[in-house]
């Protein structure tokens, strides 16, 4: 019997993100997300409770289970990496496997071909991109008449082909640390 | 007080024990069987108030019976009470039922149990096994049968019976009230239309008919009400009925600010005042049933002892609330469960998908009600870890939305 991914991410929209790539992918496996609590914050709210949010989600698991850290890098908006580099240290040193996205999902999502040919553009790396969740909000306005926070994302996610790791190196890291772990399980055919 | 609540091959509820508190709120994600625990609390009392076989001809058994049930197919209620007497222990109360491949029970069981004493109701059409009657054989000595039995044991015996099974009795069939999801009491009711005048109908149709009997018969329990309006709602300053003698109509009359008529009311309001109407309902005396005619006259009781507990389950009562009156809502409802005065005791349950009402509440009030991947549910208390570790500086609603102890869609 499979396990769960336990989650540990900024907000449930990120698990949301991974639960599609996951299903295209082809693995049988739930995501339970957990959530950094606070209002505020992206990966500052993460990285100031990680330790507390590692250890109690422990408590959660089972044995099939496996816990996984996943956040924005934000490469672009933070170039010195504090709270990466926090919460890669409480990741290490409670034995938990860390995802960083390059910069944020959305690239992922960019580097989808499903995705860019439903919105009328060619799939590549955005890893090195900046801002790549406000490009994909241009994208949905100039050619769906969507605003990617109200609507558009689950749109984008329901489009997921599931090949953004042809193109982008982070989402390919990603898929491989997840293909490994323990709870994660081809979907039978 | 209803202390706990077990569950055997009860719809999703294969094999799940609840502990309650006075006020105990249930949180889970959709579809997880909250209201399930809601409705087998409900199918007890109904058994009580219409009888087994009507209730199990309407549901049918596959919207009683687990799926997939355990062990031998039995489905299992077992409630417990507080000591109903001074003298008495918790009373246990046991009903099991098993099918035929007919859909009906064709075996059924119920039982008490107080105070070390085991009492074997009246029994099953078949031999069934019971905890009570552990192997099947259908007891020669049946309390409720065996009238010949003249020893000063057995008589005892009987007598205690009797008390303990008309107490359970009352309490289903007239201490407990249920307010349901879609509960919103109307404003109008045609005066030919009966109902209850205690007892809440679950969607609030007789709301009018318990306000008005109040209003009349114990108007000291409608002032309070009323004064529990006036102190949740701000804007109300008077809840009335009014009897239209030619139509024949009963009317609900809100006032606001000085004595001024509502023209319209809204759905928040009508259903904060049937929530109350639901909980003085409670404050009603109702008459006893009638006892067995062995006994002695003198030991009618005429009316039933309002102090005695009573259960209001509400589900989602926080629907059409404001945020801002949240607070308030819950210390009402604290304030009736804490009892200070030891007048009008009252429990309460609720369910809820509302973190900002969820606030309100103590981490040991809570259940989590969780569906595994089985299908099955299982119900927890919050985690010791939330409470040590988070709630200093978060709130138990923020909590619940990191998933950290369930109980969410995410």
């Amino acid at each position: 019997m499979s396990g769960k991914i336990y989650l540990i991410v900024e907000d449930e929209t990120d698990a949301d993100a991974v639960r599609a790539l996951l299903k295209r992918k082809g693995f049988s496996v739930s995501v339970v997300p957990i959530r950094a609590p606070g209002k505020t914050g992206g990966v500052s709210r993460v990285s100031s409770q990680i330790d507390k949010l590692i250890t109690d989600t422990k408590k959660r698991l089972s044995a099939n289970d496996c816990l996984v850290v996943l956040c924005d890098a934000d490469v672009h908006t933070d170039p010195q990496q504090t709270h990466q580099k926090k919460i890669a240290a409480a990741c290490k040193k409670h034995k938990v496997k860390y995802i960083p996205a390059h910069d944020s999902v959305e690239s992922w999502f960019l580097a989808d071909s499903g995705v860019c040919e439903w919105l009328g553009k060619k799939p590549k790396n955005w890893d090195e991109q900046a801002k790549p969740k406000e490009e994909l909000d241009r994208w949905l306005k100039d050619n769906k008449k969507s605003r990617y926070e109200s609507g558009g994302r689950q749109q984008v996610i329901q489009r997921l082909k599931g090949d953004g790791d042809i193109h982008s190196p982070s989402l390919r890291a990603a898929l491989k640390h997840l293909d490994s772990a323990p709870c994660v399980r081809p979907s039978p055919t | 007080m209803l202390k706990q609540l077990r569950f055997k091959n009860w719809r999703s509820l294969r094999d799940v024990t609840i502990d309650l508190s006075p006020l105990t709120v249930f949180i889970g994600a959709n579809s997880s069987g909250k209201t399930n625990i809601i409705d087998g609390i409900k199918f007890m009392r109904d058994v009580k108030l219409r009888g087994l076989m009507p209730l199990v001809a309407e549901f049918g058994y596959q919207a009683i019976q687990s799926r997939e049930p355990l062990d031998n197919g039995i489905v299992e209620f077992e409630f417990l009470f507080d000591s109903f007497f001074d003298d008495g222990g918790d009373v246990s109360d046991l009903l099991r039922l098993k099918f035929d491949e007919a859909n009906f029970p064709f075996e059924y069981a119920s039982g008490l149990e107080e105070g070390g004493l085991q009492f074997e109701a009246v029994g099953a059409f078949e031999e069934l096994p019971s905890r009570f009657n552990p192997e099947g054989e259908l007891r020669k000595q049946s309390i409720a049968t065996d009238v010949n039995d003249d020893t000063d044991s057995f008589r005892r015996r009987i007598s205690r019976w009797v008390d303990v099974n008309d107490e359970l009795i009352s309490r289903y069939q007239h201490r407990m009230q249920f307010i349901n999801e879609l509960f919103l009491p109307t404003r109008r009711l045609a005066g030919r239309e009966g109902g209850s005048l205690y007892l809440i109908e679950p969607d609030g149709r007789n709301t009018l008919l318990i306000l008005e009997y109040l209003k009349e018969a114990y108007p000291d329990v409608f002032k309070k009400l009323n004064e529990d309006v006036q102190w949740l709602l701000g804007h109300v300053s008077q809840v009335e009925t009014y009897r239209n003698l030619n139509t024949r109509d009963i009317e609900l009359l809100i006032n606001e600010g000085i004595q001024k008529r509502a023209p319209t009311v809204s759905v928040g309001t009508l259903r904060a005042i049937g929530i109350l109407a639901g909980l003085h309902g409670l404050d009603i005396p109702r008459p006893r049933p009638p006892r067995m005619a062995y006994q002695r006259s003198s030991d009618f009781t005429p009316e039933f002892d309002v102090q005695t507990p009573g259960l209001v389950v509400i589900e989602e009562p926080d629907t059409a609330l404001n945020p801002g009156v949240l607070r308030k809502f819950v210390e009402l409802l604290r304030g009736y469960v804490e009892n200070p005065d030891g007048t009008r005791p009252r429990q309460i349950i609720m369910t809820t998908h509302n973190p900002t009402f969820l606030n309100y509440f103590q981490p040991d009030e809570v259940r989590v009600v969780e569906r595994g991947e089985d299908g099955y549910t299982t119900v927890n208390r919050v985690p010791e870890f939330i409470k040590e570790n988070w709630l200093d500086e978060h709130t138990l609603g923020d909590m619940w939305l990191t998933n950290l102890f369930g109980g969410t869609n995410f």
